[in-house]
Formats: C-alpha cells, sequence, structure tokens
C-alpha cells in the first residue's frame, strides 16, 4: 500500500504547494504523475481524488479508492523509480499528507452520515465498488418515491459526479431484483427477518441478483460476465481477471474455488526449525567453550604473576603493579591471548554493550575473554556491562576445568588474599562472557538443589524404560513387517515374544508415569496441577509429565496398529489356506494335462470354424432358425475356448 | 387351432462309438439317403428335422446335434448333451465294443445330462443280423437292469443302409418328450424362435475368415 501512498503523495504536495487552489482547472491524471508541479483544484466542501479528480466524501473513502483503483497505476510505474529518493520523498511527503489531511478534516461534511450510517459506507466500499454503496441498489430503488425521500440529499449529485468504476461495471446488473415499491421487504437470507431500509441496507447480491440486508452481503467473489449462450447471471471466475463482487453468503458457499480449495496445505518447518536450532546452540556452545579456554589461559595468568608477586616483592611489589596497568606486561599476554584482532583498540567511543560514550568518569575497560571495550558497571546503573571479580570467586564455581597444577597449588593462598588487595588477582570480563563462563555452574547450580532430586530419580527411572520402549519398538516392527512378507509360521514364536516383551515394558512405563503423577501433581477443579511443595520446579514437572504422556500414547498407538495388522495378516493367511486346496492345482498343470488341453482347445477350435460354416450355409439357405441355434451353439464354443485358453496360460499355443 | 401351429422343437444329440453309424441314421432320417462310403464325421454336425405326430396334431421339430465318434472329439460332447432334451445312444450290432461303449455314454448322460433327458439306445446295422455280435437278450436284460436303477431307457434296432426302423426311432423319442407341455407350458425349453421368418431381422455379420 505504500506504493499507492506514494502516488497519491506527489498529487498532494504538489497541491499544498501551491496556496492559490481554484485559480486552475483540473488536470489529467497522467500529467499529474509526471508532473508534480501541475496545480489541482478541490472544492472546500468535497474532497477529490488528486490522481483522478473522483469526488470523494470521506478521507476514509477516498484512501479506499486509491488504494483499489490506483494501486495498479502505481505497481507499473515501481520500475521506474528509483528506491533510494523514493525514501527521501517518502519521509518529506509523509510530514505533508498529515498536515494536509488536518487542514482537509474541518471541511469534511459532517453533516452527511451518523455514526450508524457510516458503518455501512464501509461496508459496500470493501466491495471496490467506487461510489457510495447504497447508490447501487438506489439506482433502482431511486424510481420507488418511498426510497428516494429517505436519501441524502448530497448524495445524489455525488453519484453523478463519481464517475463509477469500470471493472464494477462489467457485471450485468439486468438480473437484480428490484426492490418492490410497496410494502417492507426483507433479506432473502433464509434466517434474517430484517427489513430492507437504508439503515440496514438494499443490496443486491452481484450474483444471484436477490436482495438483502447489508449483514448478509459480507462476501466477497469473482465474478465475469456470462458470455453470450451462458445465460443471464454473472458466472464465477476465479482467475485474476475475476471482478471482485459482493455477494451473499450462498453465493459465495457456491464458489468453485471455495469448494476445491478448503484443503490446507501443510509447511512443515519443524526440520528446519530444528536445523536453526541446532545451529544456534552449536555456535553458542562453542563460544561457551572459547570463553573457557581464554579464562582457564588467564587464570593461569594471573596466578603465575601472583606467585612471582608474592616471591619477589612480599610488601610492596603488588601496589606498584596494580596501579601500573598502561605498561603492565600481563594486559600484553592477554592481549595476546584473546588475539589482538579481537581486542578493541582505544578509538571506540561507545561502550559494547549498554553504547554508553565513554567519557572521563565512564572509563574503557578491556573484558579480558572476548576483548571488547566496555564500561565499568558492577552495581548495575547501565546494564551490568562488565564486573571486575577476583579469579577465586570463579575457580571456586569452576572447579572441574582443567587448570594448571600452580593454580591448584595456590588456590588456598589465594583465597586469603584480603579483599582490598583482591584487585591484584582480578579478572575483567563483561557480563556476556560472565554469563558463557558460568553458564554451566548455573544450570548444574540449578539442579543440584535438594527437591530436584526426588524428581530426577522418578524421572530417570520413566527414562531407562522409555529407552527400552524405544529400543524393542522398532525390533518388533521389523518383526511384523518380516511376517507379513514372507507368509512364514517360522518367526511367530519370536514375533510373540517380542510382543509380550514390549507389552510388559509400556505396562511398567504406565505405571511409572502413574507414580510421577500421583507424587507430584493433583487434580484441582479437574485440572492437573503441580503440588505445593514442587511449585518452584512447576514447569520442569510439568514438561516431564508432558513428554511421558505423548510418549506413551505415540508408542500405544503403534503397538496397537501394529497388531492390527498382525491379526490381518493371521486372518489373511487363513483365508489363503483355505482358498489354498483349489488354488494349488490350478496353476499346477502337468505335462499331460497340458497335452490334454490343447488337444481340446484344437478340438474346440475347430468346432467353432465348423459351426462358423455351418451358419454360413444357413444364412444362404435362409433357414434363419437354425441361424440362432447355431449362434448359440458358437458362443457357447467361444467361452468355453476362453475358459480353456485362461487354464492353460503360458502353456497354450 | 390350426395343425402347423401345434409346433415344438427339441435338441437332440447323437452319441456313440466310431463308425457305429449315427451319422447314417441322421441321414437316413433327415435325407432319406444313405451314402456307402461316408467319412467320418469331424466336430458335430448340426441338422434339423420335423415329425408330425398325428395323434396329439403336434409338430415336432428337432435340432439334432451329430458328434464324431472318436476319442479326439469326446471333450466336445458334453458341451452337446448338456441341455439337449434327448440323446440316442448308437452302437453297432456287429460290434460288442460299441455296444459297451454305449452303456458308458449312458452312465455319462445320467450324471452329466439335465434331468429328464429321454434316452434311446439305438442298435445300429440291422441289416447284418447275420454278423451279429451284441445279443438282443442282453439289450433287453441291460435296459432292465437300469430300470430297476430307476433309469428309463428305451431301445430300438434299426438299420441306416435299409431305412428300417429309423422314422420308428424319432417318432418314439418324440412321443416320450413333454411335447403337450413344451406347447402349453411358458417353459419352452430352448425353442426360442416360431418357424416363420422375420422380417426385421439385421443381417448376420460375419468375419472373412
Amino acid at each position: 500500500m505504500s506504493q499507492s501512498q506514494d502516488s497519491s503523495d506527489t498529487g498532494l504536495t504538489a497541491e499544498n504547494s501551491k496556496t492559490d487552489k481554484d485559480s486552475e482547472p483540473p488536470q489529467s491524471s497522467q500529467s499529474v504523475e509526471l508532473s508534480n508541479q501541475k496545480p489541482k483544484r478541490t472544492s472546500s466542501a468535497t474532497l477529490q481524488c488528486p490522481i483522478c479528480n473522483e469526488a470523494m466524501i470521506s478521507i476514509h473513502q477516498l484512501n479506499r479508492h486509491i488504494d483499489d483503483t490506483h494501486v495498479e497505476s502505481a505497481d507499473t510505474q515501481k520500475g521506474r523509480e528509483d528506491p533510494s529518493s523514493k525514501l527521501t520523498t517518502n519521509e518529506i511527503v509523509g510530514n505533508d499528507i498529515k498536515s494536509w489531511i488536518k487542514k482537509k478534516l474541518p471541511a469534511e461534511p459532517t453533516s452527511l452520515f451518523s455514526p450508524g450510517k457510516r458503518k455501512t459506507i464501509n461496508l459496500d466500499l470493501l466491495d471496490g465498488n467506487r461510489g457510495f454503496g447504497l447508490s447501487d441498489s438506489l439506482n433502482d430503488a431511486s424510481k420507488s418515491p418511498r426510497s428516494k425521500e429517505q436519501l441524502p440529499m448530497e448524495l445524489l449529485p455525488l453519484k453523478s459526479v463519481s464517475p463509477r468504476n469500470s471493472r464494477t461495471n462489467e457485471i450485468t446488473r439486468s438480473h437484480w431484483r428490484q426492490p418492490s415499491i410497496n410494502g417492507a421487504l426483507s433479506c432473502s437470507h433464509p434466517s434474517c427477518k430484517r427489513t430492507l431500509n437504508i439503515k440496514n441496507g438494499i443490496v443486491n447480491c452481484r450474483k444471484c441478483g436477490n436482495l438483502f440486508c447489508n449483514e448478509h452481503t459480507h462476501c466477497k467473489v469473482r465474478l465475469r460476465n456470462p458470455e453470450p449462450g451462458e445465460g443471464k447471471l454473472p458466472l464465477y471466475d476465479c482467475t485474476a481477471n475475476g471482478v471482485w463482487c459482493r455477494s451473499c453468503e450462498t453465493c459465495y458457499l457456491n464458489k468453485p474455488d471455495f469448494v476445491a480449495g478448503v484443503e490446507v496445505t501443510v509447511n512443515d518447518v519443524t526440520v528446519q526449525f530444528q536445523q536453526k536450532r541446532s545451529e544456534f546452540i552449536d555456535t553458542k556452545t562453542l563460544r561457551r567453550i572459547k570463553i573457557q579456554k581464554r579464562f582457564i589461559k588467564n587464570a593461569n595468568l594471573i596466578t603465575e604473576r601472583f606467585v612471582a608477586n608474592s616471591r619477589a616483592s612480599f610488601w610492596n611489589g603488588f601496589s606498584l603493579s596494580a596501579f601500573n596497568s598502561k605498561n603492565d606486561p600481563l594486559i600484553a599476554q592477554q592481549k595476546q591471548l584473546v588475539g589482538s584482532d579481537n581486542w578493541q583498540d582505544d578509538s571506540i567511543t561507545h561502550c559494547a554493550i549498554c553504547f554508553t560514550n565513554f567519557n572521563f568518569l565512564i572509563r574503557k575497560h578491556h573484558c579480558r575473554l572476548c576483548g571488547r571495550l566496555v564500561c565499568n558497571d558492577p552495581d548495575g546503573e547501565r546494564m551490568y556491562c562488565s564486573i571486575l571479580l577476583p579469579i577465586t570467586s570463579f575457580i571456586e564455581k569452576l572447579p572441574t576445568l582443567n587448570y594448571a597444577n600452580l593454580v591448584k597449588q595456590n588456590l588456598p593462598k589465594m583465597l586469603e588474599v584480603p579483599p582490598e588487595s583482591q584487585d591484584r588477582i582480578s579478572l575483567r570480563c563483561c557480563v556476556d562472557c560472565k554469563n558463557d563462563l558460568l553458564h554451566s555452574w548455573k544450570v548444574s547450580d540449578e539442579l543440584r538443589q535438594e527437591s530436584d532430586r526426588e524428581i530426577f530419580t522418578i524421572y530417570n527411572g520413566i527414562l531407562v524404560l522409555k529407552n527400552t520402549i524405544s529400543t524393542l519398538l522398532p525390533r518388533y516392527r521389523k518383526l511384523v513387517e518380516e511376517i507379513s512378507q514372507s507368509d512364514a509360521d517360522a518367526d511367530r514364536l519370536d514375533l510373540n515374544k517380542a510382543r509380550l516383551r514390549l507389552m510388559s515394558a509400556l505396562k511398567d512405563f504406565e505405571g511409572a508415569s502413574t507414580r510421577f503423577r500421583t507424587q507430584f501433581l493433583k487434580l484441582q477443579d479437574g485440572k492437573l496441577c503441580i503440588k505445593n511443595e514442587y511449585s518452584n520446579h512447576k514447569q520442569l514437572v510439568l514438561n516431564m509429565y508432558q513428554s511421558t504422556i505423548m510418549f506413551l500414547q505415540d508408542n500405544l498407538e503403534t503397538f496397537k496398529s501394529l497388531n492390527a495388522k498382525i491379526q490381518e495378516n493371521e486372518k489373511k493367511t487363513i483365508e489363503k489356506m483355505e482358498a489354498g486346496v483349489q488354488q494349488t492345482e490350478r496353476p499346477r498343470l502337468t505335462k499331460r494335462e497340458v497335452r490334454e488341453k490343447r488337444e481340446k482347445l484344437m478340438v474346440m477350435k475347430e468346432q467353432a470354424f465348423i459351426v462358423e460354416n455351418l451358419i454360413d450355409s444357413a444364412t444362404k439357405q435362409r433357414k434363419f432358425d437354425e441361424i440362432d441355434l447355431l449362434l448359440g451353439n458358437k458362443n457357447e464354443l467361444a467361452k468355453e475356448i476362453a475358459v480353456l485358453e485362461e487354464e492353460l496360460g503360458d502353456e497354450g499355443f | 387351432m390350426p395343425p402347423s401351429q401345434r409346433f415344438a422343437q427339441f435338441k437332440l444329440v447323437l452319441l456313440g462309438e466310431s463308425a457305429v453309424g449315427k451319422s447314417s441314421v441322421v441321414h437316413r432320417f433327415v435325407k432319406n439317403t444313405f451314402d456307402n462310403m461316408r467319412e467320418s464325421t469331424i466336430g458335430a454336425a448340426f441338422l434339423t428335422q420335423s415329425v408330425t405326430l398325428p395323434e396329439i396334431n403336434a409338430t415336432v421339430k428337432f435340432e439334432i446335434w451329430d458328434t464324431a465318434g472318436q476319442e479326439r472329439y469326446k471333450s466336445l460332447a458334453p458341451m452337446y448333451y448338456r441341455n439337449a432334451h434327448a440323446a440316442l445312444c448308437v452302437y453297432d450290432i456287429t460290434n460288442s465294443s460299441s455296444f459297451q461303449k454305449a452303456q458308458n455314454w449312458i452312465k455319462e448322460l445320467k450324471k452329466q445330462a439335465s434331468e429328464g433327458i429321454v434316452i434311446c439306445l439305438v442298435g445300429n446295422k440291422a441289416d447284418l443280423e447275420d454278423e451279429r455280435q451284441v445279443d438282443a437278450n442282453a439289450v433287453t436284460a441291460y435296459v432292465e437292469e437300469l430300470s430297476g436303477e430307476g433309469i428309463q431307457v428305451f431301445t430300438e434296432e434299426c438299420s441306416a443302409k435299409s431305412g428300417e426302423g429309423v422314422l420308428e426311432i424319432f417318432t418314439n423319442v418324440a412321443k416320450a418328450l413333454p411335447v403337450e407341455e413344451t406347447i402349453n407350458g411358458a417353459s419352452k425349453p430352448s425353442a426360442g424362435r416360431q418357424s416363420g421368418v422375420e422380417l426385421n431381422r439385421r443381417p448376420q455379420q460375419q468375419g472373412c475368415c
């Protein structure tokens, strides 16, 4: 729609720039498109379309009109316009149109419609019927003096002013039912008893021509005019050539593409989603591993330095080096560790996380794990951008990482460092790196809580059963398929065993899920709710339970279908065995039988030939009563021959 | 009702060993001719002939299927006796094995053919009385044995060469057939068509070979 607005905007700006309206004659729509300078005439009482000068009643109608009528012409121009220039004009024009609309709004004729009536206008405009909606039916209704009286007087001139959209005019109206002059009309919809008047609307369904109220002509169908010989009614046309027309519900429901098109096309994007998701998780994990590695190296470095310092000058070494950060070799090492490419240089002026400008108070700090420049915000004034923490606190939380031996040995010592001198062993890291680094700790910490343990033990039991089922079920399926293909009875025993095992596993699983439910969930107002004591793990428990139930349902269903398959199979084999006695004899013809049948077939063919000759001679001798008999015999012979040939099959001649 | 209108049509089949004179009997009946050097029949020949029964004022028309007696064509016979109304089991009185064969045919007919089929055991070549091998007493004994089993078979002897007894056979068969029922009853067995020419008949469509 922006395109259409664009085209209207060009007209509006032109209008706006000219102060002396009404001074020049109206221009054609094409010329407006070509030159923005051409002025247009607008009366103060009505609105006009800036493109085709059609008179409009309200801004809303104008919008509709532009969308419906000029959208196509605008589309065709799309190619010619430079997208960048379009964007800028759009911005400029955007302001203009606001002011233009503001100016126009008071000028809008307020007396025209009450709000209730406006609704009907909106509805009719949906039709793509350019003029005032009721005017269509009123064209016919105006013949009756009664309805004419009810017309707002402004409408009548309007009708003549506005050239009706040519496309709507294409559809024939000859079949429209005329509103009768005397007596109240009511809507043709079977369940609608409303009388048709200006308020409720008097609308012809464009397809069937019957009269309806506004509410029951909501629908739109695409129509075309009937070709000569196709009757009088307009016909459905689902292609783009069809004209959108207002219709009643019946006609809407009967339209062919509706009937044919009810099938929903399903686009399953689960696989794509899973792919994307796994990609995302992979990158996340990679980043976490990277950050972790860097942290280990950093911890090693810092510990080394700590050890060296504590040896060299026990008392004053650290105080010098702590404030001498610019030339600190540690920073150079840390920069190397992160990689000089990642280490942002000092020209950066914004914090990478909160985008605050660095200044005298908000200092730049390098995150030692990712190398970005961030501000110091330990108290969360901005976004906790970075924090300076002693490595010991990290190491305590991540004790299992592969630190150097030096770190492990000196950890107790480092823990004894008093808080005021902890800077020596501290590490600056941004909030993102901190989260990444501590992610595994957070996860395990969440799981470490007491009440979780209970949930997990039970759920683990369920998982074990789940595993058994998911290994047993494919095996069972395989057996079933084998049996249904080979018809052999040999595997029956295996199959039965597998079925029994699977059944017991499923039973156990069901029992476990029931226990799980009774343990953690309770029924409240007919809904399953989590018990109060586990309420802080609501999501976890509910998800576990849901997955359990879904697994159970899915597998039970497959199990049942497999069983049904077996039963069907068995039934078939029994039937086959019953029918087998006759069937086995047929395909196996002995050589003698073949010879006999061939002989028989030959005789039959000979006889058929003889009968043929007899028929000939009977025809010549005009013995018509004989012909019938002979024909009957001939047919009999043909049947017999067919049977024999079928019996012989490939063994025939 | 004029006599010509009392009309019934029956299907009759001849069975028997080869060279007993089935075709000769038929030709004697149908054309009243005899050919000393008749060739053996191939498949089954079809002929029609009528006999009048003045006692009941009716005409019986036989559609006669004269099957070949050779072993080779044995498989054709069931098709023809299956819905036949009468069967002539022909044997050669100078050949005892042909009589044996005729007995087999009777057995088969009782098993396979339709109920109520009229069977006539015909001894042909009665002119060769000197060379007779099948004793008339044996035949009567056999027929009595059959009637003891509930099978009604009547027996005749004839000579196609001299023409003696041929017509009697067919007349007797016609008398044994349910002529009245066929004429009056709705159940006209296979007598589908009235005699006469149907004017609107479409010409028979036939292939070239």
